[in-house]
């Protein structure tokens, strides 16, 4: 019965002019998002690498010199842009790009493409994710607001149930109708991006995008679904199915364009960040208890030095085995560490309960649930950024350690002209960074999942009730 | 067939119906006439469960309408009074949509032939029914109601907008659908029909069935002097 029904709805739904020309529209302005996606993915894709070889190119062709003036010119890494970031490019755009690794001190990743944002890209560009996001609910609604209550205006809803049709059936055949034709484009829109992470080849890892790909698809289908459902209660409820419209439309303006508007101001009076210079301060005072070795004449450092003439029982700095200007630098990059971490952890906590705080209002907006899974799942979200963050500074502490070891084992005390070569430069490693497995990606966005089923089965409870004494008078 | 026993049925201050009994055995047709608000309609709808009643009960083939709707409702055909069909759909289409509802899968060659037994035109059969007249539409309803074999048909003043050649032709479908066996029972203003169509008459007023006749033993003229005489009574 109810593929019976939702056939009829299909062919109804086909043959509707206006949906024809709604979903011609939604789909070209698809194609037209996935191409200048997949332009600006290139683009920036590989500007990126290049930056990345250029700057291991430099590190390696700095010539010789004193390895810890090296550290302090430090390195450049690059954030790789996620293979997906064509499909939703989330908070990358306002996130930085690059961070300088140097030691003593772990900097703020820089450069956030938004900086070079033309004024008009302030407005938003026109993505998959923001179509999908805000535009696939309006052809939802415009496809099933007059489910019901047009038919019971035009009069057919009485002789359908006369012939025996529950309102149950008639509520899955038209949920089942209006989601394979909206589908279409939907599913459209799925083939494309795996079309194109495909494209980008195995280096940026397809098989796990792909799979990223399938469990975002799911997530869609639960947002899109809700919508289906909620406009077939309201639709089931009210008289007109003019009224429906405007109760619908009335929603879809709220979740998908007020909301995320207004939940920035919400979150910043709910959870408080520090700025930039306060951040910066507190982090310098920090460090500034711990000694970096500079200064021979701390005391620290100087009860140190005597431990150590103890230990190996020589007189002088310069009797000992090593280079202690080397192992002091490396002692103070490490007593640093857990001052770093404990602000920048503090920092990064504070962002994630803002951006938890900011999900849980997904209970009355679903698109701030489907943004925040959507970015995760593409790898654009705040997450990945901190992920990215927490692999530079591993990288930096390699480098740190790898120049400070060669000034201990292979630069006698007092010997300021030592240089290093090229072949310690080579030490260090490349700093290649992979993109998290969709699992670590789902378990980053279960809250956001939980809310999508949170909202796909309210609204499906509530069509249910709606239905379910389905009157046609 | 069709039974109503002591249905009541309220609207706000307003009684629609005051405790109406009637019975409906297969092969009769029953015509109920009375002015508007005599409750005619809303007998209608308390059997297709579209109301429930305040007391009382209807029962469509021993089934009582309001504890089990849908079991009733594959008991029964209805036509209204507008046919109402999706515009965007051809009529073999809107049959095959209704039909199926009430279970019957039809072949192609069933379907133009029960749009063909109900008097639509060939020519009319595959073209959207946005381009029917309301006559068309209804012949489509009947297509629908006889192809849903059902054991009773509830038509609600069907032939009211009709030209007379249509409504005779409609008025003919119904006689040869009672003939098979299935209950009728019908609502409306047009007396002539009535006496022609029905095999019993009730007139109906303020919720109540005031009178009945049987349409053999009265003339036009004797069942309009009885009909306005309870009007204005």
């Amino acid at each position: 019965m109810i593929f019976h029904i939702a056939k009829k709805e299909i062919l109804e739904l086909v043959r509707d002019g206006r949906l024809r020309w709604l979903g011609a529209l939604m789909a070209l302005l698809l194609i037209a998002a996935f191409s200048l996606g997949w332009v600006e993915q290139k683009r920036v894709g590989s500007e990126r690498a290049e930056a990345l070889l250029e700057e291991r190119e430099n590190w390696l062709e700095q010539g010789d010199k004193n390895p810890h003036g090296a550290s302090h010119d430090g390195m450049h890494v690059f954030k790789p842009l996620s293979p997906l970031a064509f499909f939703d490019p989330g908070v990358d755009g306002y996130l930085g790009t690059s961070v300088k690794l140097e030691s003593h001190r772990q900097n703020h990743i820089e450069h956030p493409p938004a900086a070079d944002f033309g004024g008009l890209q302030r407005f938003g560009a026109i993505t998959p994710a923001f179509l999908l996001q805000s535009m696939a609910p309006l052809l939802l609604i415009l496809a099933a607001f007059a489910a019901f209550a047009g038919e019971r205006e035009q009069g057919t809803l009485r002789q359908a149930l006369s012939c025996g049709a529950s309102p149950m059936a008639l509520l899955g055949g038209k949920f089942l109708a209006v989601i394979a034709v909206v589908g279409g484009v939907l599913v459209l829109a799925l083939l494309g991006a795996v079309a194109l992470v495909l494209m980008q080849g195995t280096s940026t890892g397809g098989g796990t995008e792909v799979g990223r790909l399938l469990v975002l698809a799911l997530g869609y289908a639960l947002y899109c679904a809700g919508f289906v459902a909620l406009t077939l209660a309201v639709s089931a409820r009210v008289r007109a199915a003019r009224s429906a419209l405007v109760i619908m439309l009335g929603f879809w303006a709220l979740t998908v364009f007020v909301a995320p508007r207004l939940m920035p101001h919400v979150v910043r009076s709910v959870v408080t960040l520090p700025s930039l210079q306060e951040f910066d301060h507190a982090l310098r005072q920090g460090l500034s208890t711990v000694p970096d070795g500079h200064n021979t004449q701390d005391a620290y450092i100087q009860e140190r030095v005597h431990k150590l003439l103890i230990k190996h029982n020589v007189m002088h700095p310069a009797d000992l085995p090593f280079n202690i200007h080397g192992l002091i630098m490396q002692e103070g990059e490490e007593r640093s560490i857990p001052i770093i971490d404990r602000h920048f952890g503090s920092l990064w906590d504070r962002i994630d309960k803002q951006t938890r705080v900011r999900l849980w209002f997904g209970l009355l907006a679903p698109s701030l649930a489907i943004e925040s899974f959507s970015m995760s799942l593409s790898g654009t979200d705040f997450a990945h950024h901190r992920d990215f963050a927490k692999a530079a500074e591993k990288q930096r502490r390699i480098l740190i350690q790898t120049l400070n070891d060669d000034m201990m084992n292979n630069s006698k005390f007092g010997d300021h002209g030592y240089v290093a070569t090229r072949e310690v430069w080579e030490r260090v490693p490349e700093f290649q960074y992979k993109t998290p497995d969709s699992g670590w990606a789902l378990r980053q966005s279960r809250l956001s999942f939980v809310l999508l089923l949170i909202w796909a089965g309210a609204t499906g409870a509530l069509a249910f009730f709606a239905v379910r004494r389905l009157q046609p008078l | 067939m069709l039974e109503a026993r002591k249905l009541t049925k309220r609207f706000g201050d307003h009684l629609a119906l005051d405790s109406l009994s009637l019975s409906i055995p297969p092969g009769e047709i029953l015509c109920l006439l009375g002015a508007n608000g005599a409750g005619k309609t809303t007998t209608i709808n308390l059997f297709l469960g579209f109301l429930q009643p305040d007391s009382g009960s209807a029962l469509v083939d021993g089934v009582d309408v309001d504890e089990d709707c849908q079991a009733a409702r594959h008991r029964l055909a209805y036509i209204p009074e507008q046919v109402t069909l999706y515009r965007n759909l051809t009529g073999v289409e809107n049959l095959q949509y209704f039909a199926g509802l009430s279970g019957r899968k039809l072949t192609r060659d069933e379907l133009h032939d029960y749009l063909n037994k109900a008097g639509l035109p060939k020519t009319a059969v595959d073209r959207n029914v946005g381009t029917y007249s309301k006559g068309m539409r209804q012949k489509v309803g009947i297509a629908i109601a006889m192809a849903k074999q059902a054991k009773a048909l509830l038509l609600d003043e069907p032939t009211s907008g009709l030209d007379p050649k249509a409504s005779n032709e409609f008025s003919n479908l119904i006689k040869q659908v009672s003939k098979n066996g299935v209950a009728v029972l019908m609502a409306t203003h047009d007396l002539f029909n009535a006496k022609e169509l029905a095999t019993r008459i009730g007139i109906m007023k303020s919720g109540k069935l005031v009178e009945t006749l049987d349409p053999e033993a009265i003339t036009h003229r004797d069942l309009e002097r009885i009909y306005l005489q309870h009007m204005h009574a």
